[in-house]
């Protein structure tokens, strides 16, 4: 078992200056990251220029989570020599309930969130940071929307009127 | 500090639609007056998508023309692309849509769902029956098998839904040949050809033609009701037959030739696949076929996903 004591540390730097230190496997789970490290191996300190340092920190702990998460999963199924499916849905419930959780954000970061993700191709961060928004979308009027995300509605009233009549169900509250 | 701030419109296109693709159509359209900046999202997001997903609010609010127009619209949106999945997130049964949906122009339609429209018929006696589709002027009509249920749905299905606008009915044969299911059949009850005529029937064009009896027995059918026809195109299956002439052609041309016509001046054109005119083709040139069928009594109806030979379906199709 090849485990910490020889794992490599990377240094991943904010737009803002801030370094934080992580285990290469967490890195790696940015997808952008191990494309770089697999690039160029020896690098160790890796500038982020469009991350600032509040939401790396949270990338970072999403990671670390999910790492740790399958790590715990993987030292299971090694030691029974089968994963038991209970323990394993447990899990998984856990880790569902810990993003839940973790996505209990004012909006404006939730954006910031998706921009990260997105720049840093987290696959899992991606996916759950959109699906809270588009939670936050759905089933709401627009002018409800407008003031869950801060919008500016700068349409006149006769093109929002024009918009809505072209499709009116759209429209219709129902629920 | 910002955290009023209109943040998600500054992120790029691609992850608003993507945000826009997790929810039900209707939610997605409501964006569209947000703000300028969200005008037209939606519909990038549905020219990328292939599935269409309508719930039940879409099909009840809005008057069936309503309907039609509406779906036109995301259809033209989406051109020529093949819509993997027409989604109606209410279960009902085939023959409903069909209802919802009486106001087509170009239908096309599979075994599978004459069936189910036949079924209904039986089921439920007459009470729905006749469902006139009189703004239709184009059926393709899809068969995956020619054994006799499929001829017999589709005479069963032409007299349940009278079209009397149909101008050109286009008949797809299995290439395949004598394929066989084992899927659930329901013997037809009614064996009689339908007493009905096609009033604006002029152009007729049947795809694999094999000039089987059973074919044979459609083309009989069709050629003593249709009063105006003009032409019938026989596409064989095998160029063989064509270049060369074959004696199974020369019965088959016989045959044809001996079955009595209600209109005078039928044009009767035979060619082979690879010679055939593609001036009189069907709207629909792609569809979503798929095989599978499940054996469920109740008729549950959702394309594309489980059952869809049900209604392929592109283009103008709604």
């Amino acid at each position: 078992m090849a485990r910490s004591s020889t794992e490599n540390m990377i240094t991943l730097m904010s737009s803002d200056g801030e370094e934080f230190m992580v285990t290469e496997k967490v890195a790696r789970e940015c997808t952008t990251i191990r494309n770089m490290l697999e690039d160029d191996c020896v690098i160790t300190n890796i500038p982020l220029p469009n991350v600032t340092s509040d939401i790396l920190s949270m990338v970072i702990e999403y990671c670390m989570e999910h790492v740790a998460a399958a790590e715990k999963a993987a030292a299971e199924t090694a030691e029974k020599g089968s994963s038991s499916a209970p323990a394993a849905a447990k899990a998984n419930k856990d880790l569902e309930e810990w993003d839940k959780a973790f996505m209990n954000v004012d909006v404006y970061t939730l954006c910031d969130l998706i921009l990260a993700a997105n720049y840093l191709n987290v696959s899992g961060l991606l996916d759950l940071t959109i699906q809270t928004a588009a939670n936050l979308i759905k089933g709401k009027s627009p002018e409800q929307i407008r003031k869950t995300f801060h919008i500016q509605n700068d349409l006149s009233l006769e093109e929002e009127e024009k918009i809505r009549s072209q499709t009116p169900w759209a429209f219709e509250k129902s629920e | 500090m910002g955290r009023g701030e209109d943040r998600i419109s500054i992120l790029p296109n691609e992850i608003l639609q993507v945000i826009l693709c997790l929810m039900p159509l209707k939610y997605a359209i409501r964006t569209s007056t947000l703000s300028k900046r969200w005008r037209h999202l939606w519909q990038i997001n549905l020219i990328s998508s292939t599935a269409l997903q309508f719930g039940e609010d879409f099909s009840c609010n809005q008057s069936p023309k309503q309907f039609v127009t509406t779906l036109d619209r995301y259809i033209q949106l989406h051109g020529d692309r093949k819509i993997d999945k027409l989604e109606e997130d209410y279960q009902q049964e085939f023959f409903n849509i069909l209802s919802d949906f009486s106001q087509v122009k170009t239908l096309t339609i599979c075994s599978t769902g004459l069936m189910n429209v036949v079924d209904h018929g039986l089921e439920y006696g007459e009470a729905d029956m006749p469902l006139e589709l009189h703004n239709l002027q184009e059926l393709q009509v899809v068969l995956n098998s020619i054994r006799e249920e499929p001829i017999y749905w589709m005479f069963s299905f032409l007299r349940l839904c009278p079209s009397p606008y149909l101008e050109k009915l286009f008949i797809q044969l299995p290439s395949n040949g004598y394929q066989q299911n084992d899927q659930k059949v329901l013997v037809p009850k009614e064996k009689a050809t339908p007493d009905i005529v096609f009033q604006n029937l002029k152009w007729i064009k049947i795809t694999n033609f094999g000039g089987t009896a059973l074919e044979l027995k459609l083309v009989r059918f069709l050629l003593e009701k249709a009063i105006l026809l003009e032409s019938i195109i026989f596409v064989f299956m095998n160029q063989w037959d064509i270049s060369n002439n074959s004696s199974s052609l020369r019965i088959i041309e016989g045959q044809l030739s001996v079955i009595q016509k209600a209109s005078k001046d039928v044009n009767i054109v035979i060619c082979g696949p690879l010679d055939h005119d593609c001036t009189i083709n069907p709207t629909h040139t792609t569809f979503y076929h798929q095989e599978r069928y499940q054996n469920g009594t109740t008729l549950h109806f959702d394309y594309g996903s489980t059952r869809s030979e049900d209604i392929p379906l592109d283009q103008e199709f709604l």
